[in-house]
């Protein structure tokens, strides 16, 4: 097909993404962040499957069988471990405004300038050649298509990415910003990589071939013999080494960690981006497969995907899965240079020009062109590697030098997320001698392979000596190089990181931060008063430093922040607040990253180094301080609910305390009137000799009743006062209800016939027996006979009624025919001293206690009271007596 | 012979009191409630009234009220008989206009003195 049409494709479909990513640049500004979908992060999360294996897998496939797959293991069963590692990673990043694995690992360590440039270099060294098979891949497939093709398209191609890169990220300084567009369009690629290969991989199975059962007749049978597992140390080595990259590749710290949104879009990731793995994988052995059957050596195994359909002549489809494969490689390239050059310009570039300048030289535009400048180096530096080294290698050698190379990373984040020890000497140590043997044992072989380095070093070994046989170090055979390779590199690593930790010591400045790193989610919210610093410096040095770097507006609005959360950035002394030092340095961080940071922090300040206790003096008050708080949060919510109690009790208590003085009013005032009678007719009868027998006789008779009405009152005040303050208990014993209620009436008999009242018994039932309290149910019934004979008019009748319950228990009335009452009355009548009017007045009047004894009574017994009247036609007082709980239980 | 009016809701207090009014020589009145006061003083306007104060229908202070606010009634004597004792029960009484107020338990002397101070010297 036409070159130039390809090109122009190619150009259109970066046009294209560019477009993706402009629109999701501005959705965010409106507010409606795609960041904020997991499925956007997760999909993003898939640029860890590039050209390699959009065209290495099928091309591994093909050569070694099933091993290709176990690329693709180590990052499915490493998912439940994302909940534990990847989450503290993510706390740690976003607290810290860490956005790269160079600043997560040196700021453990103070923040060590040589431990990131270290970090950053090694980055480099692994990931150039990553990116360059990215552009090898590009450049085959584009050969594939289009026949020959000019030397200088891979530069054209690179060329249009950095444009990409460069109009679409680094456009403000500060790195913690996420990037939305970009982000976006990454997952779009992910996606178009993975329909393109569905549809690809459908193309030749269900048409080329009738199906899978039909390729794999097809196939000769040693084809397919391959397609074992093989054995030994390859699997879990290579499981290892995709694990680690899976999740220390910088690509993948850059999605994982820096563009994360929130953290519990992992809950979507452990599930979505395994599924996506196995799909993208489903195709490859037929392919392969097919692509041996049908093309065998004749065509590059990597390009099989390719070349299957250009072969029957399918070009469009040809086309489709050119696209794919260079949605891969360009998803890939992006990314990776984006996090380089976030490493080179903060960790290498930037350093120097704070050396070189004074700390008010550095300004925010030249730390956007620091990272410009950083892109374009490494962009080209990725160019003349393909143009110069990766041209000879397959995809997929590379590439796992690349994966051995990261791996190198992962004993040293390992031990700073879970060992408290761990020092940056054991650090440094470990990344060095990883890497020289790494270096020593994949690249040195490679490199004498194409004729840079002398032969003997393969045969003979370093220095003439056998066992430093770069392929068969201390006489260790492993056939497979990468095996090899991995197992002394991480061994000679982890080696250096123990005994660097156990020689050396931390400084408390590490101690605090190691703190911070392994219980990352207890202080993710309150890193601020974690902080350290100790110092002195003058407050306009550090705003000019931060408005160089931040710009004016945005550095007046933190401190703004700043003094509505914490109060003056100044101390009364003029020093600054150690608090906006930090939170300054942090800023920085975000900008310049850490090193850079904290160097220009030191560059305005006479810091102090902090001694381990006052470290360990202030932690302890943290924790003090959180202990209290808490403590205090629980006392005063308790307190707020003990307040809301007492407020209660205390409204409850007041009504009492009202109703306890009009209680006593009330009595004092009942007992004044008999004692003002006494007291009269005492003066009466002493005044007065000349009173006949019969006056005489009368106002002693009236005195006996007085003193009768107010012992009356003194015992049913007494009464009450015990029935309510609990005192007087109930005595229950199994009552004849019927013959109780025949007591009580045959004691009133003489009483009803002196004011020729009649009381009609009517029991509808009988021979009930009831736990209750016989000599307070008597008590209630005579209260009621009493009251309604007082207001029965003579020659009427009582009517005394005992029932069933339908409730349970039994129904006692009193019903006579007097004046009855009103409805005010009859809410009233139980009231204490409430007495109902127009009673009868030749008699000494009722205590107004009875009816409120008679109801606690019926009450105690848990039944209910009340009164039914009609005016003119009398009263009916109803009570009920349910059967004793402890009764129904049985 | 002056007219004295008893009210009061307690049987054996209007017992004692009309006995002691009576023994004195006065025209003596009986009214059991408030209501019934003021009806009986529209009749024959007593010079002395005995008044308790808590009372069934038409209370104490409100009698006295009445009675003070009436030029016809106005210089009726009102002694105030009652088991209200509080100092801000007592002011009120006065307030309302009355001659005298008594707490009880009281002294039949003391009252048949004020009385004889009271009424009127025709």
């Amino acid at each position: 097909m036409n070159y130039w049409l390809i090109i122009l494709i190619s150009a259109l479909y970066l046009v294209g993404l560019s477009l993706i990513a402009f629109l999701a640049d501005r959705r965010a500004k409106s507010g409606k962040n795609l960041l904020k979908n997991p499925y956007i992060y997760a999909f993003s999360l898939a640029v860890f499957c590039t050209a390699w294996t959009f065209y290495g897998s099928v091309g591994k496939a093909a050569t070694d069988g099933l091993s290709f797959l176990s690329i693709y293991f180590g990052p499915i069963v490493s998912m439940p471990l994302w909940w534990v590692i990847v989450r503290k990673i993510i706390q740690v990043s976003s607290a810290l405004k860490i956005t790269t694995l160079a600043d997560f690992i040196s700021t453990r360590f103070g923040k060590d300038i040589r431990l990131s440039a270290l970090v950053t270099l090694l980055s480099i060294l692994a990931i150039v050649p990553y990116i360059s098979i990215q552009l090898k891949a590009i450049n085959s497939s584009l050969a594939m298509i289009a026949g020959d093709i000019p030397v200088d398209t891979a530069l054209y191609v690179t060329m249009m990415l950095g444009v990409f890169i460069l109009i679409f990220t680094f456009r403000t300084v500060d790195s913690t910003q996420k990037h939305p567009g970009l982000v976006v369009a990454v997952a779009v690629e992910s996606m178009v990589k993975l329909v393109t290969f569905l549809i690809v991989g459908g193309f030749i199975t269900f048409f080329m071939f009738d199906g899978f059962g039909d390729i794999f007749q097809k196939v000769p049978a040693e084809q397919l013999v391959k397609f074992e597992f093989t054995e030994g140390m390859e699997w879990p080595v290579m499981m290892f080494l995709s694990l680690s990259a899976v999740l220390f590749l910088p690509r993948q710290f850059h999605v994982i960690v820096s563009e994360n949104a929130d953290i519990n879009h992992l809950n979507k990731v452990v599930w979505l981006f395994p599924a996506y793995l196995l799909a993208i994988n489903i195709f490859v052995i037929p392919i392969a497969l097919g692509g041996t059957y049908l093309l065998g050596t004749e065509v590059d195994p990597d390009m099989y995907v390719l070349a299957l359909p250009m072969s029957i002549g399918k070009n469009i489809l040809a086309v489709l899965t050119y696209l794919g494969g260079f949605s891969a490689a360009t998803g890939m390239i992006i990314v990776s240079v984006i996090a380089l050059s976030m490493m080179v310009s903060n960790n290498l570039v930037m350093p120097l020009l704070i050396k070189q300048y004074e700390p008010g030289g550095i300004n925010r535009r030249k730390a956007l062109l620091t990272r410009r400048f950083s892109v374009v180096v490494i962009l080209l530096l990725a160019f003349f590697y393909f143009r110069f080294v990766s041209d000879r290698f397959s995809l997929v050698s590379i590439g796992l030098i690349s994966f051995a190379a990261v791996a190198q990373f992962t004993p040293s984040i390992i031990a700073i997320l879970y060992w408290k020890d761990v020092t940056r000497q054991g650090v440094t140590w470990s990344l060095i001698a990883g890497f020289l043997v790494w270096f020593y044992t994949l690249i040195v072989p490679v490199t004498v392979e194409v004729g840079i380095l002398p032969e003997y070093l393969i045969s003979e070994g370093a220095f003439g000596i056998s066992w430093l046989r770069p392929n068969s170090l201390f006489g260790l055979n492993i056939e497979n190089a990468i095996v090899h390779g991995t197992f002394w590199s991480i061994m000679t690593n982890i080696f250096f990181l123990v005994l660097g930790s156990i020689i050396k010591e931390q400084t408390a400045r590490d101690k605090n931060m190691a703190n911070f790193y392994m219980d990352s989610y207890k202080y993710s919210n309150e890193y601020d008063s974690q902080l350290l610093w100790k110092g002195h410096m003058v407050y306009s040095d550090l705003i000019g430093v931060l408005e160089n770097i931040l710009g004016e507006l945005k550095t007046n609005l933190e401190i703004s922040a700043f003094k509505k959360a914490n109060g003056e950035p100044t101390t009364s002394d003029g020093d600054v607040n150690p608090q906006f030092v930090a939170m300054a340095e942090r800023l920085l961080t975000g900008a310049v990253g850490a090193s850079a940071a904290r160097m220009l922090i030191s560059s305005i300040s006479q810091e102090e180094e902090i001694e381990l206790n006052e470290v360990l003096e202030i932690l302890k008050e943290n924790q003090v301080i959180t202990r209290l708080n808490r403590q205090l949060k629980s006392k005063s919510n308790e307190l707020e609910q003990k307040t809301h109690a007492l407020e209660i009790a205390n409204k409850r208590l007041m009504n009492l305390d009202v109703e306890k003085d009009d209680f006593i009013s009330t009595v004092t005032h009942e007992m004044r009137t008999p004692l003002t009678s006494i007291r009269a007719i005492s003066e009466i009868l002493y005044d007065n000799d000349d009173l006949t027998d019969e006056e005489r006789n009368h106002f002693l008779d009236s005195v006996v009743k007085e003193t009768e009405r107010m012992t009356r009152l003194i015992n049913q005040v007494l009464d009450m006062e015990k029935l309510e303050s609990g005192k007087s208990q109930l005595h229950y014993e199994q009552v004849m209800i019927a013959t109780l209620i025949q007591d009580c009436l045959s004691n009133f008999k003489a009483l009803a016939v002196e004011k020729h009242v009649e009381i009609v018994p009517n029991y509808e039932i009988q021979n009930i027996t009831m736990m209750v309290d016989r000599d307070r149910l008597s008590q209630v019934l005579t209260n009621l006979l009493s009251n309604a004979l007082k207001f029965s008019d003579e020659q009427s009748t009582i009517e005394v009624g005992l029932a069933d319950n339908p409730d349970g228990g039994i129904l006692i009335w009193v019903k006579d025919h007097g004046k009855g009452m009103d409805d005010d009355s009859l809410h009233r009548i139980f009231d204490k001293f409430y007495q109902a009017q127009d009673q009868t007045r030749k008699k000494p009047k009722g205590t107004g206690l009875g009816l409120s004894i008679t109801k606690q009574i019926v009450n105690m017994h848990g039944g209910d009271i009340w009164a039914v009247s009609e005016e003119g036609k009398g009263t009916t007082f109803y009570f009920t007596v349910p059967h004793p709980v402890e009764e129904q239980k049985i | 012979m002056s007219k004295v009016l008893i009210v009061d809701d307690e049987p054996n207090i209007l017992m004692s009191l009309e006995f002691l009014m009576k023994k004195k020589g006065y025209e003596v009145f009986i009214a059991r409630d408030g209501k019934e006061a003021l009806e009986i003083v529209e009749k024959v306007v007593p010079d002395v009234m005995i008044l308790d104060i808590m009372m069934p229908e038409v209370d104490g202070y409100e009698v006295c009220q009445q009675i003070k606010s009436n030029d016809n009634t106005r210089h009726i004597r009102v002694i105030f008989l009652s088991a209200k004792t509080k100092d801000e029960e007592i002011k009120k009484g006065y307030e309302l206009g009355a001659d005298l107020y008594l707490t009880k338990p009281f002294s039949t002397r003391f009252l048949l003195q004020q009385i004889e101070e009271l009424k009127p010297q025709s």
